[in-house]
């Protein structure tokens, strides 16, 4: 079991070069460790009652029917495909950047989007791909087909940090895309202005879409673990800014944490499941943010 | 302020070189790549003000280190005396400097106005001290230049000589300790240093031709009684090196500093002199033992100079210990009259044979003393020398021996010559008491005649003539005893109520009689209330010497007076020993060619209750009539002419001894003690010695008609001796507050020196100084330009 639970860790998943591989490995590290878990039975619509028999689970015994009829029933289950979901990747430049691991931003969101998507896939929810960067690039429109899982993820292997981007033009620009209500999954560093970032957010909730927000930082970008006079660089717009590292510290944290917290505090306002990620944090917390938000709307 | 390495002080360049490195080299920030610049960017500007600060703050503190480096290295340094004033000053700049820098803190921080407000003022106020600290220090520098031991140098030893000096410890006195430092100082000298070498005595100051003959003159230094007190020598040597041409002046001031060799009347003149002249610098070198041990003997107390008659010699005197007790046994000797001795047989002088007469045992407390008395009877006529001496030596033996001189003569003869009817039993009952007859010891030897019989009495083997309440006295009678006077007798003039009588009044106001009785009989003065009596106003007189010890116990009122002549008109050698009451004169002296008339006016004869007139006083009748005794006494003596005939000095003293040329030669050799044979000889009647400068008996040996033998004696004064330790602020009081360094020994000589010389340096303290700056640099620099990790 700890075997499979590793690959949960970045790090190591960064080894296994392979993209399917690296999805299975998240997914089913994750499962593993979930398999006594109240998420038992998740993903299946209910179907018909039968009679209750010796080594049946107790908990599926359906109590009401018992109150009606005096006798044991317990439920039976049917899988349910119909939740769409979009896996919407930010292409900007930014999200190129590690300071000193070798995974950067884009590759914890891509190995987190292929494990979406491949749990997606298993449970027969038609996944689709959506990336931007100052514009939407691509769509990939979502299926259910065992087939969409390859596409998917050969799609993402194949892409590439680029150029600066428009975060909240995009988002908008996806809300008028999407006819259906539809899970959306964003992943991006909002390294933008947030302002316009949560109005186009609002957009998609007003949309009746679902969206989980996957604010995928640096490990350097949350605890600026620098030091001595240092030119900072910002590799889209290509500004510099010289700072005492050191000194600036405390400053820096205190603006990055209270960004965070004015991203979680509205997203929770508006109804947005707000998930902060580093890259150094383990894929599980994202893959259980998910499977919470695929619950609540069941 | 001055510096040793001055040129070093070009170095202060090498302040620019953190400045241009500062400039030219600033540190390259690191290169990095980072997307969340927004963050960074709204909080940017504070921490570019920071950045700024610190770089400035560093650069300031780089700065500083060379500055003080330069600054060390020139080694400045300042009078020592100015040091507390230029640590003042720096410890306002430091303070300044702490808060300047937290007054830009606060201004870059954009902190409450209150705070920047206080700090402003704080800086101003400090910067006023500061500039007013700095002037001040700059005016007070002297203009001596410091900081070159080698410029040669005008200095002035000034070496104690008073008898405690020969304290003896570890086997040296202390003139020895003072003569190998001074000789060791004077190999110190640069070249070219002009040294004088000043003794306690009149002599002026004078600098000696070259060093060399400076230490032969410490060479041959000794104590001396006969000294001018310290504080005048070093005024002496204060005006010799005021003349002097060099820039650098010091006084070497070698003592044992005890109370003998300061105490004086001259220490505010010497502090004010040394005020005026800040450019000599005074070193006090102490040669001293803090601790004396030390039994001395005090002054003798003669009984008398000269005894008349078979009268006992009592001498007084006190043994003190000083930092010491216990037993202590003291002997009085007195030598054998001898004529032929003092002689020189083969180049040593023989003296006459010295007998222990006395010998008392001591017990002392510790810095205790005690009083002792030797009785001496049986001594012959003649002129005796004896000393009272300690068996056993101490640490200073200069005050272990003192020496007297005592003549012992016949009675004197005293004429009394009083008219009919005046009884004159209370007048030579006084003066020589039928006890004393009857024991050969009165000192006078009283022949009474009626007045009537003075004309044919001869009065040449008389030393005093007593008219006791005279009636008339013819104008050749006036004559006659004047003559006798001015061969040197002495008469007393008692005036009573004989002289009131009409006819016999104008006797006493003739010219023959004024010139004896020296002023004029104007009328008699009553006052019968018992309120009138002797009223001596002063007790310098030698009838009056007596009374000195009770001056103001004397019960002078207890004796009241009721008429007296009212002397008037007084001559211009006549003198008012002592006045009445009323402020009329009582007694006048009258100086006659060689002799002395004392008149009196109001008599010594009247009974308490004379018959048919009115009683004049109650002097010798009063209840409480031991002043009249004394008076009448002292009077004799004083017209008999020994209370004037002194025989025992002090050293430093001119002796004067009375030589009558009918009686004594005129020419002597004087045997001073361990020294060499002088010759004295007599002019007026008058033998002066001027060199007594040793204690000790000093003989005299002359020849008429066979060897003839005197002398006198001389003592060091007991406080010349005296070993208690001079208190630092009495020292500071006689020369001035931080007017003077104090060493002990060479190594102190040299510290307090070097500090004069050269200033009391600074380099120590900026070197402190620099290792808090290199400190406080790094800390910063380390701080601020942590390495990333």
């Amino acid at each position: 079991m700890a075997t499979v639970e590793k690959y949960l860790k970045p790090e190591v998943i960064n080894q296994i070069k392979r993209l399917d591989l690296r999805a299975q490995f998240v997914v089913k590290g994750f499962l593993q460790g979930l398999h006594a878990s109240p998420f038992h039975g998740f993903s299946v619509e209910f179907s018909e009652h039968r009679r209750y028999s010796h080594g049946d689970d107790p908990k599926d015994i359906d109590w009401l029917v018992y109150a009606k009829t005096d006798k044991y029933y317990i439920k039976k289950f049917e899988a349910e495909t119909n939740i769409t979901g979009y896996l919407v990747m930010d292409l900007s430049q930014s999200m190129g950047y590690t300071h000193r691991q070798e995974l950067t931003k884009f590759d914890y969101a891509i190995c987190l989007a292929a494990a979406l998507c491949y749990l997606m896939v298993h449970q027969q929810d038609p996944v689709g791909l959506i990336t931007f960067d100052d514009r939407v690039r691509d769509c990939l429109a979502p299926k259910s087909k065992r087939t969409q899982l390859g596409n998917v993820l050969s799609h993402l292997a194949n892409l590439k940090p680029t150029g600066q981007t428009e975060i909240a033009r995009c988002l908008t620009q996806i809300a008028a895309m999407l006819r259906h209500r539809s899970l959306i999954m964003l992943f991006s560093d909002l390294l933008g202005d947030p302002a316009e970032i949560l109005q186009s957010l609002r957009q998609l909730r007003h949309g009746g879409h679902d969206v989980i927000l996957f604010h995928i930082l640096d490990e350097a970008e949350v605890n600026f673990p620098f030091d001595g006079l240092i030119e900072f660089e910002d590799p889209e717009t290509n500004d510099r800014v010289e700072v005492d590292a050191t000194n600036f510290r405390q400053d820096y944290l205190q603006e990055i944490n209270d960004f965070r917290q004015d991203f979680k505090r509205n997203c929770f306002q508006i109804g947005i499941d707000y998930v902060p990620l580093e890259t150094s944090m383990q894929f599980d917390k994202a893959l259980l943010e998910y499977l919470l938000s695929r619950r609540a709307r069941c | 302020m001055a510096f040793v390495n001055l040129s070093l002080l070009i170095g202060g360049l090498f302040t620019a070189i953190p400045i241009v490195l500062h400039l030219v080299m600033r540190q390259k920030p690191k290169q990095l790549t980072f997307p969340a610049l927004q963050f960074l960017n709204q909080r940017r500007e504070t921490n570019r003000r920071t950045l700024k600060l610190r770089h400035w703050l560093l650069l300031a503190l780089r700065c500083l280190a060379v500055a003080v480096v330069v600054l060390a290295l020139a080694r400045p340094s300042v009078d020592s005396t100015a040091v507390a004033g230029w640590l003042m000053s720096a410890g306002l700049f430091v303070m300044l400097s702490v808060v300047v820098v937290c007054l830009i803190i606060s201004l870059v921080q954009r902190k409450g106005r209150l705070l920047i407000g206080i700090l402003s003022t704080a800086c101003g106020l400090l910067l006023v001290a500061l500039v007013t600290s700095t002037i001040g220090n700059l005016r007070n520098s002297p203009s001596v230049l410091l900081g070159d031991q080698q410029a040669p140098v005008a200095a002035a030893l000034v070496i104690d000589s008073s008898p405690a000096m020969m304290y003896q410890f570890q086997n040296r006195t202390r003139l020895d300790a003072a003569r190998e430092t001074a000789t060791w100082l004077i190999g110190q000298f640069p070249p070219d240093s002009d040294v004088a070498i000043v003794e306690s005595r009149l002599e002026p100051a004078l600098f000696s031709v070259d060093l060399s003959a400076a230490r032969k003159a410490v060479s041959r230094l000794n104590t001396d009684g006969n000294r001018e007190p310290l504080s005048r020598a070093i005024q002496s040597a204060l005006r010799l090196l005021t003349n002097s041409d060099k820039t650098r002046k010091e006084i070497y001031v070698f003592t044992d500093l005890t109370l003998s060799s300061w105490k004086d009347d001259q220490s505010s003149t010497l502090s004010t002199a040394l005020d005026n002249a800040r450019d000599v610098t005074v070193y006090v070198v102490d040669v001293g033992v803090e601790v004396p041990r030390n039994v001395s003997l005090g002054a003798l107390q003669l009984s008398a100079e000269t005894l008349a008659g078979d009268n006992d010699l009592v001498v007084g005197t006190e043994v003190m210990a000083l930092g010491a007790g216990g037993r202590c046994a003291v002997e009085l000797f007195v030598e054998e009259l001898d004529p032929d001795r003092p002689i020189i047989v083969d180049g040593q002088t023989l003296l006459p044979k010295a007998v222990r007469r006395d010998h008392q045992e001591n017990e002392l407390d510790r810095d205790g003393s005690n009083k002792i008395r030797f009785q001496v009877h049986g001594l012959s006529v003649g002129v005796h020398h004896g000393s009272v001496r300690l068996t056993q030596n101490d640490n200073l033996s200069v005050d272990n021996e003192r020496y007297f001189t005592v003549n012992v003569v016949e009675s004197w003869p005293v004429l009394v010559v009083a008219p009919n009817g005046v009884d004159t039993t209370l007048l030579t009952e006084a003066i020589a008491p039928f006890e004393f007859r009857k024991t050969n010891r009165a000192r006078f030897h009283c022949t009474v005649i009626g007045q009537g019989d003075l004309e044919n009495h001869s009065l040449q083997n008389y030393a005093v003539i007593s008219l006791v309440d005279p009636g008339p006295v013819t104008p050749s009678q006036w004559k006659r005893m004047a003559r006798f006077v001015e061969r040197g007798g002495g008469l007393a003039v008692f005036l009573g109520h004989n002289a009131a009588v009409k006819t016999a009044t104008p006797s006493f106001n003739i010219d023959e009689a004024k010139r004896v009785l020296g002023a004029k009989l104007a009328r008699v003065w009553r006052s019968p209330e018992r309120e009138l009596f002797l009223a001596p106003a002063r007790y310098d007189h030698a009838i009056l010497a007596a009374f000195r010890q009770q001056a103001t116990s004397v019960p002078w009122d207890a004796a009241p007076i009721f008429l007296h002549w009212v002397l008037e008109d007084l001559s211009p050698n006549t003198t008012v020993i002592t006045a009445l009451s009323n402020g009329k004169p009582a007694i006048v002296e009258t100086v006659l060619g060689k002799g002395r008339v004392l008149t009196w006016a109001t008599p010594v004869s009247d009974p308490l209750r004379p018959t048919g007139r009115a009683c004049w006083n109650e002097l010798s009748t009063s209840e409480v009539n031991w002043p009249y005794f004394v008076l009448v006494n002292e009077s004799t003596r004083h017209l008999a002419g020994t209370s004037d005939q002194r025989l025992n000095y002090a050293v430093g003293e001119i002796a004067r001894i009375q030589n009558n040329a009918d009686e004594y030669p005129a020419r002597y050799d004087l045997f001073p003690p361990r020294d060499e044979l002088l010759d004295v000889t007599a002019h007026e009647d008058l033998l002066t010695v001027r060199v007594t400068d040793r204690p000790g008996t000093y003989r005299l040996k002359g020849f008429r008609g066979g060897p003839v033998t005197r002398g006198f004696s001389v003592n060091l004064a007991p406080q010349e001796s005296d070993l208690r330790r001079l208190s630092a602020d009495y020292l500071e009081s006689i020369l001035g507050k931080d007017r003077y360094q104090l060493a002990r020994d060479r190594d102190e000589i040299v510290l307090e020196v070097g500090h004069a010389r050269v200033g009391r340096e600074f380099y120590p303290y900026l070197m402190a100084l620099l290792v808090i700056v290199v400190g406080l640099e790094h800390l910063f620099s380390n701080r601020f330009y942590r390495k990333p990790t």
